[in-house]
């Protein structure tokens, strides 16, 4: 097995024990933030052993920053008891780990931008760079993109104004 | 070189998972992490299915070259990232709102909408 191969079960795994893990434990909003943490950026290490550096970027970036804000609203609106943020809770150990996972993959990540990135081998290495995703966005692809930009604009004007509404 | 089998396969599994969270979970946010567990898994699938596409030869397919090809899918991909965002945007704003609301997380809280 190539190490290639290897690093792509192993993200793999990760990312079906995250999954599995907010199926079986996601009863508080801690555990489900830090899921989601953990499944974001598994999948992101598997979309960079595919050679879509772009997209692992993209995806560790999202992964991380909705987490993370999904950490803090829980916490700070939910009212999560102090039970659950104590040193001994294992929750606390999932987060560490969630954060280890989070630095390795950002040090993957820069390793592989600065280096000559992903080989892939076989009979057909085919991994588009940035320039070639950006001929295919701001191409053919360029009205979708504007009305995705606005669909961005409209949730977040949206979110603000659901969140700021008190209801009833 | 991974095989696209291999990448298909997980993304179905991460599908299904996310969609049994969807269904048997009654907490908000596994609900919200479950509806993104979906979206990130179709664009897993995209482009474990653009791998799959490449590897099919290095001739063009209706005019497109290979690397076009796995450049638009990836590209598709990127999108559908970031719809999820928007979604889960607006989804967390909803979630805010009712856990102001409420007090709670559990959705079986949530009855307005019943009929």
């Amino acid at each position: 097995m190539s190490l290639e191969l290897a690093v792509f079960y192993f993200f793999g795994a990760l990312a079906v024990a995250a999954a599995s893990f907010l199926l079986v434990e996601g009863r508080t909003p801690i555990s489900s933030s830090l899921a989601f943490c953990a499944l974001g950026l598994a999948i992101a290490g598997v979309l960079q052993t595919l050679g879509a550096d772009f997209l692992a970027v993209a995806q560790w970036i999202l992964s991380l920053g909705a987490g993370l804000v999904l950490l803090v609203s829980s916490v700070m609106v939910a009212g999560v008891a102090s039970e659950s943020l104590d040193l001994a809770s294992p929750l606390r150990v999932l987060g560490k780990l969630v954060g280890g996972v989070a630095v390795a993959g950002l040090v993957g990540l820069l390793l592989g931008t600065m280096g000559d990135g992903v080989e892939l081998s076989g009979p057909i290495a085919l991994t588009p760079g940035t320039a070639d995703l950006g001929q295919a966005l701001f191409g053919a692809g360029a009205p979708l993109v504007f009305v995705l930009g606005l669909l961005l604009l409209v949730a977040l004007v949206g979110g603000v104004i659901l969140a700021k509404r008190r209801l009833g | 070189m991974i095989p696209h089998e291999h990448v298909v396969g997980l993304a179905l599994l991460l599908f299904a998972l996310a969609i049994l969270t969807v269904l048997l979970r009654r907490g908000l946010l596994a609900l919200l992490v479950g509806v993104q567990g979906i979206f990130v898994s179709g664009a897993l699938a995209v482009v474990g299915f653009a791998q799959g596409h490449a590897a099919m030869g290095v001739e063009p397919i209706m005019g497109v070259e290979p690397l076009a090809r796995v450049s638009e899918a990836h590209g598709f991909a990127l999108l559908v990232l970031v719809v999820a965002a928007a979604e889960f945007s607006v989804g967390l704003a909803m979630a805010v709102a009712f856990m102001r609301k409420r007090g709670s997380v559990n959705v079986e809280s949530a009855s307005v909408l019943r009929w």
